[in-house]
């Protein structure tokens, strides 16, 4: 009898922990193969078949189409240079300049991957090919709910925001040195009262 | 009490096995994953759309009829779509009828959502959407057939059962009919279908 007993508790504390960091992990492991950039975060292996267990299955679970390594990268930003996360009612200024990439769009969503649609007739993303440069190549990005001159992308409404930057037929999806790009800056300009 | 510490520790040791079990069964054994996603949305080798999430539903969505799939992060500045497929039979051929005036690249997925192979309209032959998946030996038989002449570019896959996506961009709102025609005139056959002409 007390035999039987040990072992249903070797067994349930088995199954138990086992089952609960198996769970925290695949939460918490969103940092395991990924390349920070300043505030622009991407995983480069995610999707493909050698990538770590953890991010296999976190992706399972998510079910995104994750780009190929011939089609692009996606970098995503939660926060801001300053380490502040990202608001919906906040405004933004992105300025710097990019790895070379064929296309690159620039998104704003909620943080479960919903669009953030902004009023229609406002811009709700950005496409590389029609922004306004600078002489340099570099290009200066207003983020917000209020209009701005020059390029502009509107947002709308309140709570948390992920911007994701991809870029498309890049050489930075091929293994070497993601590490070593310069991405643009991300600074808040201020917040809408209330 | 010597006993119930050993069953503890054995009780550690199982959850190090059972953690590890899990995180690796989790890719095959997860019921959201893109491939079941895909599943909802349509028939194998039926194209399907991918459609971006709203954060307001009702306030812009105009179509409600088209099927809409919950895929999280698919960037709006694309036209997006996909099909299921099986190599069980043979091999599948994906190709698109028209030509895109715009960046377009696509990928090959296993059902666990591995990404196998990827393109874009620079690596492509002449720019042309036209590729032959298959195992090893459906490659080796086709190209003895003499099945993959022109623009056809083989793709061998360990997998038996997979999806591919197909992204094209729209760059300016009045090139979206055309890239929503490119689209619509990608089709994946089964390589069956293609015998039977």
């Amino acid at each position: 009898m007390r035999f039987t007993i040990l072992v249903i508790i070797a067994v349930a504390t088995a199954l138990y922990l086992g089952g609960w960091t198996a769970a925290w992990a695949v939460r918490e492991s969103s940092e395991i193969g990924t390349v920070s950039v300043g505030a622009w975060v991407a995983n480069p292996f995610a999707g493909a078949p050698d990538a770590d267990p953890y991010s296999k299955a976190r992706l399972a679970k998510v079910g995104n189409l994750t780009l190929g390594i011939g089609e692009g990268v996606l970098f995503r930003a939660e926060e801001d240079d300053n380490g502040q996360p990202l608001r919906r009612e906040c405004s933004y200024l992105i300025e710097g300049t990019t790895p070379p990439a064929r296309v690159f769009t620039l998104v704003p969503f909620t943080p479960d991957g919903r669009l953030v649609r902004p009023p229609s007739g406002q811009p709700g993303w950005l496409t590389s090919n029609n922004l306004m440069r600078e002489e340099d190549n570099s290009f200066a990005i207003a983020v917000g709910p209020r209009a701005r001159a020059g390029n502009w992308l509107a947002t709308q409404g309140e709570g948390p925001l992920v911007l994701t930057l991809s870029l498309y037929d890049t050489p930075v999806s091929s293994a070497s040195g993601a590490a070593s790009l310069r991405l643009p800056s991300l600074v808040r300009k201020g917040c809408l009262d209330g | 009490m010597g006993k119930l510490v050993l069953s503890l520790l054995i009780g550690l040791v199982g959850a190090g096995l059972v953690h590890i079990a899990v995180i690796f069964a989790m890719p095959s054994v997860a019921e959201r994953n893109a491939w079941s996603r895909l599943a909802d949305l349509g028939e194998p080798y039926a194209l399907v759309r991918v459609q971006p999430l709203e954060s307001e539903p009702g306030t812009v969505s105009a179509s409600t009829d088209a099927p809409v799939g919950d895929f999280a992060f698919v960037d709006p500045a694309f036209i997006t779509a996909g099909c299921r497929f099986s190599l069980e039979r043979g091999p599948v051929r994906i190709y698109a009828r028209e030509r895109n005036i715009t960046f377009w690249s696509a990928s090959i997925y296993n059902r666990q959502g591995d990404n196998l192979y990827s393109i874009n309209d620079r690596a492509a032959i002449d720019g042309i959407v036209d590729l032959l998946v298959g195992t090893r030996d459906q490659i080796v038989d086709a190209e003895a057939e003499n099945e993959t002449g022109g623009s056809r570019i083989p793709v061998e896959v360990e997998t038996v059962e997979g999806y591919m996506t197909i992204r094209a961009l729209v760059d300016e709102e009045s090139k979206r009919p055309f890239v929503d025609s490119f689209i619509q005139s990608v089709q994946c056959e089964a390589a069956e279908e293609l015998a039977g002409r």
